[in-house]
């Protein structure tokens, strides 16, 4: 048993180390994209032998779901950026100047330096030496696991994971969540939304397929959330399960986009850092601390600031994934 | 009975690798997606047999979530590639004569 697992990581680690290679050394960009959602699988199963369901779930959700449509779209926009600049004549409606295609062009318009290599190969050598320097002094501790679990009782939760993230370092992630927000506050200042390629897909398949999809998908999302506490899940991962689904609803039609309401899209998408700020400020009012909570009311609210991160964070990937601005919507 | 799940895994793991053939050989965009999707199918599988091998329940969790979503890339394949181009849209493969600027990822 215990050499087939060790073989069996070592089997995943070659794969993991040569698929990430492949992926960067490839010049087809579309073998690339299918070679990362490849990696993403691998890693999801690297982080299961880490012991870490609670990031397999999410790398999962992310990597298996998310990221593979995103970088299949954007590979689609770019083509017919490419496509444009090749024909001189233009294949999509014009994009905003200040969109995201100026920057695409900015970042491509000057030659690709090939005095590079010297310093990125010092560079590379550098961090690798820090880094194995880094791993060669660990010191020897048992980590903050006896810590955490002295103090479950009073986390209001049954599972460490969640116990951490949303009370003992709330603040960590309450970072998280502005990190996210920040994202699409950045993606948003590039520009309005432009159409998502795509082409007719006709047939039934499809449209069934995410008929019977999306609702398992929106059940599944609510169950990650409500286990995150006390088993693997939470906001994060069922968050992108939503958003996954959304995403899916988003590529069903992606022509008929429904016309994104203004605040109640934003008061969705902010819903998770105010309430967080919200709750924390009380803690701090009353005497817990910022981001502290009375022992027994820590339940009920980790269980509200998960339910109101889960909404932003599937929101903010949506609107990721559509890119831009909403219509119509330049206040 | 672990020893099998876990030498089932191992083996399944190996057809992964070797399914990596595809992605990189091609020839198609078809291939290549499909290619992944199958390794999806084969990632569900190893999940499960390792949830059991391992006793980890939780790992069904992420079985589940793999199953679920793993469809989100397919239909966006499906939708960049829904009706067949005709044949002289170089749409898969950029044309090998394109000067360097405009193929920022070719320039070894």
């Amino acid at each position: 048993m215990n050499v087939l697992l060790v073989l069996f990581d070592l089997v995943l680690l070659a794969g993991i180390v040569g698929v990430a290679w492949r992926c960067l050394a490839s010049t087809d960009l579309f073998r690339a994209v299918v070679l990362f959602i490849t990696f993403g699988l691998l890693l999801a199963l690297a982080w299961v032998r880490l012991e870490a369901p609670d990031i397999a779930l999410a790398e999962a959700a992310i990597g298996a779901g998310i990221t593979g449509a995103l970088l299949l779209v954007t590979l689609e926009r770019l083509r017919s950026i490419m496509a444009e600049r090749r024909s001189g004549r233009r294949h999509t409606p014009p994009p905003d100047p200040t969109g995201p295609h100026a920057l695409l062009r900015a970042l491509h318009d000057p030659p690709p330096e090939r005095r590079t290599f010297l310093p990125a190969l010092t560079f590379a050598l550098v961090v690798g030496g820090l880094l194995v320097t880094a791993l060669w002094h660990q010191p020897q501790s048992v980590g903050l696991e006896p810590v955490v679990d002295a103090h479950m009782d009073i986390s209001g939760v049954d599972h460490p994971i969640t116990a951490v993230l949303l009370n003992f370092r709330a603040y960590d992630t309450f970072l998280e969540l502005a990190i996210v927000l920040i994202a699409l506050l950045g993606a948003w200042s590039l520009g309005r939304h432009d159409l998502i390629p795509a082409r007719p897909a006709p047939g039934p398949i499809l449209p069934g397929t995410l008929r019977l999809l999306v609702p398992v998908a929106v059940v599944t999302g609510v169950y990650v959330l409500w286990a995150g506490s006390h088993a693997p899940g939470g906001a994060f991962q069922a968050g992108a399960i939503l958003g996954a689904a959304g995403i899916l609803l988003v590529l069903a039609r992606p022509r008929q986009l429904p016309m994104a309401p203004g605040t109640p899209l934003r008061l969705g998408i902010t819903a998770g850092v105010v309430l967080f700020l919200l709750v924390g400020t009380y803690g701090l009012v009353a005497g817990h601390g910022f981001l502290g909570y009375a022992d027994a009311w820590a339940y009920p609210l980790i269980i509200l600031i998960e339910v109101a991160a889960t909404l932003s964070i599937a929101l903010t990937l949506v609107a990721l994934f559509v890119a831009g601005r909403p219509a119509g919507d330049d206040t | 009975m672990s020893l099998f799940y876990m030498a089932a895994a191992l083996f399944l793991l190996g057809t992964i690798l070797l399914g990596l053939v595809r992605v990189l050989r091609g020839p198609g965009s078809g291939d290549r997606m499909l290619a992944a999707q199958l390794f999806g199918t084969t990632g569900v599988t190893i999940l499960l047999l390792l949830s059991l091998a391992l006793e980890e329940s939780a790992l069904v969790d992420v079985a589940l979530v793999f199953a679920l979503l793993a469809v989100v890339a397919a239909v966006a394949f499906v939708r960049q590639h829904g009706l067949p181009e005709p044949p002289d849209t170089p749409i898969h493969r950029q044309p090998p004569d394109t000067p360097g600027p405009e193929r920022p990822h070719d320039d070894r």
